[in-house]
This record gives structure tokens, C-alpha cells and sequence, in this order.
């Protein structure tokens, strides 16, 4: 068994009308099975709506299954006495830094997460030092958390999670208030930790560029996994992708308007030094065909 | 229709204490009926506090603002019907709602604006159907929206006061890639349809490069550059040093001229990329 294992996991939101009746019934996750193991880094992409934040919530025991059972580390979510551990080996970081940073420094939101666990004074000191130096924010750790950035106030929040000493960490769109220099920081911060510390790592989110350097990913709609595989399977089915009105990155979109304009360019095309590489080779075949006939260069027809 | 001209414009937040800051120096702006603008710029480069300007949210501590050619700092001058003709959706649409449910929300602005019932009625029917919000949501709480139901309900609850000018902060920020296309061509359609301007606040060049006209790249409280896309986009070294990119074709178009291939580059969509690679294998036979 993995670190997170989902085996016929539902969950259902009830809506009550003024006399507690149920009026309707939203199906937010629908029969979900996966088994991630250790020191992996996953990610899941999907709507608004898909179920994805529903999911991440079932890790973190914030939500527990309505039927089948989700494993963290071994323990099921829904005992009442596992919800303290699974919440110290699965952390969670969300998508609005200002929603989940607390304190008026930075170094005391960082602790304040160990702190409630019941660390020694001596040892919380030792880790936030630790933490906001792994997510690269150690000297703004006598600063307010007011004036950072959106990157870095992410990053101090990835911090405080950190300091907790997870196996484990969630994050839940945690790019998506952020501008690009921003995005890019939090992201390389959670590759790090994955390779360095050897944290598993679940990113959700809607940027697809994000997914290019996961290990695996998980595509739900409708509160089901309907894809899965590596970054490379998942996006040479562009015309799958583009049908669930996923984004597709727009190297790989170029890739797939050339192939269908009748140049040969691989499938699965992933980031742009693939693509150059690609498009330099079909150039080159086309020169040296210049004149003969373009057998295996282009079709073009306008 | 409204036309807009900020005149040396200068903000200074807490103005005479230690926390002091300029956030806009010396901005001069002119714009048009009907234009479709994208201000870009790093978190704190006085992006919301432009628009906060703009629809006298804020008031500029140096410098004028002229609307059809009236200056909005007059004593005289009614802001509160400058606020109704120049609406702004702020970037959280959970800060923006707050009514029982997404109908009674719609109508408050022109409620507000002293309209009878009926009338606000008809307005919120209109906006929260031309936003394309599903009518069998209208009597539901807000908060029971997803991200993108949300933010429809915020854009509805502006453009039932029926502005000229229609401001955005962020209006696709947590959005999923349906919910951001949706969103901006919904921008798009209405600013061809009801002729209002549309000025989008955003850090994402995509969106930008694939729909606005003409950009405005904010940096530290001044005005980078204010250009078409494809003009801004070239000068995509000065927007790394600011934290901001180019869309990923751009660099992709470089790449390949880089490595000898004549294309020429300025790409700034994927239309344009794949065209111009298809044009230059298609032309060597």
C-alpha cells in the first residue's frame, strides 16, 4: 500500500432545505481507486468543480468518505482517533496565502503549526530555522508577513506546513492568486522539497505547464478520474484533453496544429526545447527534399 | 460613452507617516470609448490602485482626472454617478457578494442607483442572463457557487448598472482554462455588443496577448510600456527583470529563428506560431 490509497471512495454534499430535508444531492466524488506511493510527485488537474479540492480535503481528513476508504499511511481517514496523525502526515497548503497565514511574523506563523502539536520550544526554533531556509524565505524570517509577495507569502505558508514534518503535502491550486514569477517559485519550492527531502507531493491545479515535471496525473471530471498516466501519455491526447475543455500547454498546441497541417512532429511534445528540436528536424528534412518530391516532410496545402 | 484622460497622476498611500509609499507616479493615460485594454504589472506595481483610481475609489494625491472632459475632483462633480458609469469587479468575488441569494445580489447596484423594484428586477434578469448564469441558480446563496458561477454573479451585479466603462481585477484568477475562456470571451462579445470599454487587470500574458488591444505594463507605480501585445511582448527581456514573461510562443518563435530558421518572430498566440512555421516549411518547396 502507498502512502495515499483511495479504494471506492464517494462523497456526497447533501443540500437541506429550512426543514433539514434533503433537496438535492451533489455526487462530488464518484467510486475514486488510486494508490500513491511514497516519495512520488502527483498531479491532479481538473475543472472547477471536478471534485479535485473535494479529494484533497480526504487526505487531509478535513472530509471523510461517505462510502470506501481512504488510507493515509496506512491509517483509514474516517477513525476518529487517526484524524490528528493523518493531519500531521499529509499537510495542506491552499490557494489563498492571505486565508492561511496568521501571525505578524513571519517566523511565528512558520511555528505556529508545531507549536499547537505540542513541540518542544528548542526543537519548534530548530525547524521553522529549517523550514524557511528549505523554501529559501530564512531572512525574512523577523519580517511581517504584510509586505511579501504572493509568492513568498505562499512560500512561508509552505513553511509553516513544513515545520510540521509531514510525509506529505497537498497543495491545492496553490498558484492560482499569483503572478508568474510567483507561480514559478512555488512550484520549483515544492520540486525541491520532493527531491531534496523526499516529501511526497500532490499538486492540484488548473496550469498545465505546472504538470510537466510531476511523475504522474490524474485528470477528474464530474468527480471522477478520468485520465491518468505520465505528463508524456496525458498530453500526446490533445484532442481528449481539448474535448474535456482541459488547457493544453501552448507548445503542445503548436505541436498539434503543425501535425495537423501535415508536418511530422512527435506526439507528447512537452516543453519548448522538445518542440524546437522538433521543428528544426522537419525544416531540415523539407530543405533537403527541396525541389523532389516531400515524402515524409510536409503535406502542405495552405 | 465615457473617455478618460488621467493627468500626472501621483498616489501616495498613508501620506505623511512612516509607512509612506508612492504607489503611482506621474501617470498620464488617455482612454478611448470602446477600447479593450490589459494592465499588467507584479503584485505592488499599482495596478489596483489605478483602477481604484479610475472609478474615484481612491482619490489621486497629485495630478487630475478628466471624464468626458470633466475633472471628477470638482466639488461639484457627482462621484457616486461617476461610480455607476464606470463599474469595477474586484479579483475575490467572495469580498464582492453578500446578499441571500445571486438575484437579490444582481439587483443591488441598481437598486442602489435608485431605480424602482421592477426595474432593478429587470436589469439583474438581463445581466445574470447575458453573463450566461444558469437560471435555475438565480434563488440560490452565492456561496454555494463554484469560482466561475461566482465571478459571473459579481460581473452581472456590474453591468446591471449598465456602465460605459467596465473594469477588472483579475477576473480569471483561480479560474479553470473552460471558466477563463468563457469569462473573456464573455468580456470580449459584450464590449462588441454594448460598445463599453473593457480594461482587464491581469497577470496572465496569455489572456492578455489573445484578447486585448492595447497593453499597459505597470512597474514600481510607472508606465513601462503602453503598446499593442505584439509590440509589448518584443520586449520581453524587460519584462523578465520585472517578474512578468512573454507567452511561451514568443520564446518558442525566438528559439527557432535562434537556430536558423527564418521565421519571423513577434508571435504572441498559437494561431500565429503554428501559421508562421506552416508558412515557412510550406514555402520551401
Amino acid at each position: 500500500m502507498g502512502i495515499i490509497k483511495a479504494k471506492n471512495v464517494v462523497h456526497e454534499f447533501f443540500r437541506r432545505d429550512e426543514e433539514g430535508n434533503v433537496e438535492a444531492i451533489t455526487t462530488a466524488l464518484d467510486n475514486i481507486n488510486l494508490d500513491i506511493q511514497e516519495g512520488q510527485f502527483i498531479a491532479i488537474l481538473g475543472h472547477n468543480g471536478s471534485g479535485k479540492s473535494t479529494l484533497a480535503k480526504h487526505i487531509n481528513a478535513l472530509l471523510v468518505p461517505g462510502e470506501g476508504t481512504l488510507w493515509v499511511d496506512g491509517m483509514e481517514t474516517d477513525e476518529e482517533e487517526n484524524t490528528i496523525p493523518v493531519r500531521k502526515t499529509a499537510g495542506m497548503v491552499f490557494q489563498n496565502p492571505d486565508n492561511q497565514i496568521i501571525a505578524s511574523v513571519v517566523e511565528e506563523d512558520v511555528g505556529f503549526g508545531p507549536e499547537n502539536l505540542g513541540v518542544p520550544t528548542e526543537e519548534i526554533k530548530k525547524r521553522v530555522i529549517k523550514s524557511l531556509q528549505s523554501v529559501g524565505m530564512a531572512e525574512y524570517a523577523g519580517h511581517s508577513p504584510n509586505r511579501l509577495s504572493g509568492g513568498q507569502k505562499q512560500r512561508v505558508a509552505i513553511a509553516g506546513v513544513l515545520a510540521m514534518e509531514p510525509k506529505c503535502i497537498v497543495f491545492d491550486e496553490p498558484t492560482a492568486m499569483l503572478d508568474p514569477g510567483g507561480r514559478k517559485e512555488v512550484i520549483d519550492a515544492a520540486h525541491e522539497l520532493n527531491r531534496k527531502k523526499g516529501v511526497t507531493i500532490i499538486l492540484i491545479t488548473h496550469y498545465m505547464e505546472e504538470v510537466t515535471g510531476a511523475d504522474y496525473v490524474f485528470v477528474m471530471e464530474q468527480g471522477s478520474i478520468i485520465m491518468q498516466g505520465t505528463p508524456r501519455e496525458i498530453f500526446s491526447r490533445v484532442d481528449e484533453l481539448k474535448e474535456h475543455r482541459l488547457d493544453v500547454p501552448q507548445v503542445t498546441l503548436v505541436a498539434d496544429e503543425l501535425r495537423q497541417a501535415g508536418i511530422l512532429i512527435p506526439a507528447g511534445i512537452l516543453t519548448r526545447e522538445e518542440l524546437v528540436e522538433a521543428v528544426i528536424d522537419a525544416y531540415g528534412q523539407a530543405e533537403m527534399s527541396t525541389g523532389g518530391e516531400l515524402t515524409d516532410g510536409i503535406n502542405y496545402s495552405g | 460613452m465615457a473617455s478618460i484622460i488621467l493627468d500626472k497622476i501621483g498616489f501616495t498611500y498613508s501620506s505623511g507617516t512612516v509607512h509612506e509609499r508612492q504607489a503611482l507616479k506621474n501617470i498620464n493615460l488617455q482612454i478611448g470609448e470602446g477600447e479593450f485594454i490589459g494592465v499588467i504589472g507584479q503584485t505592488g506595481s499599482g495596478k489596483s490602485t489605478l483602477v481604484q483610481l479610475l472609478n474615484g475609489l481612491l482619490k489621486a494625491s497629485d495630478g487630475h482626472i478628466y471624464v468626458d472632459g470633466e475633472d471628477i475632483y470638482d466639488d461639484d462633480y457627482d462621484l457616486k454617478k461617476l461610480r455607476c458609469r464606470v463599474g469595477l469587479v474586484f479579483q475575490y468575488p467572495d469580498h464582492q457578494l453578500f446578499a441571500t441569494t445571486n438575484f437579490e445580489d444582481v439587483c443591488f447596484g441598481p437598486k442602489n442607483q435608485g431605480l424602482g423594484k421592477k426595474e432593478a428586477e429587470l436589469r439583474a434578469f438581463e445581466a445574470l442572463r447575458s453573463v450566461g448564469f444558469p437560471e435555475e441558480l438565480f434563488y440560490q446563496p452565492p456561496f454555494e457557487l463554484s469560482g466561475g458561477q461566482k465571478r459571473r454573479v459579481a460581473i452581472a451585479g456590474v453591468l446591471a448598472m449598465k456602465p460605459e466603462v467596465l473594469i477588472l481585477d483579475e477576473p480569471t484568477a483561480g479560474l479553470d482554462p473552460a471558466g477563463r475562456d468563457e469569462i473573456l470571451g464573455l468580456l470580449s462579445q459584450m464590449r462588441s455588443e454594448l460598445g463599453i470599454t473593457v480594461i482587464l487587470v491581469s497577470h496572465s500574458m496569455e489572456d492578455v496577448a489573445e484578447y486585448v488591444e492595447r497593453m499597459i505594463v505597470l512597474d514600481n507605480g510607472e508606465i513601462l510600456f503602453d503598446a499593442p501585445p505584439r509590440e509589448v511582448f518584443g520586449h520581453h527581456r524587460s519584462l523578465e527583470e520585472i517578474g512578468l514573461a512573454a507567452p511561451q510562443v514568443t520564446y518558442l518563435m525566438e528559439e527557432l529563428a535562434k537556430s536558423g530558421m527564418p521565421v519571423s518572430t513577434g508571435a504572441v498566440t498559437v494561431q500565429e506560431a503554428a501559421q508562421e512555421i506552416v508558412s515557412v516549411i510550406g514555402n520551401i518547396r
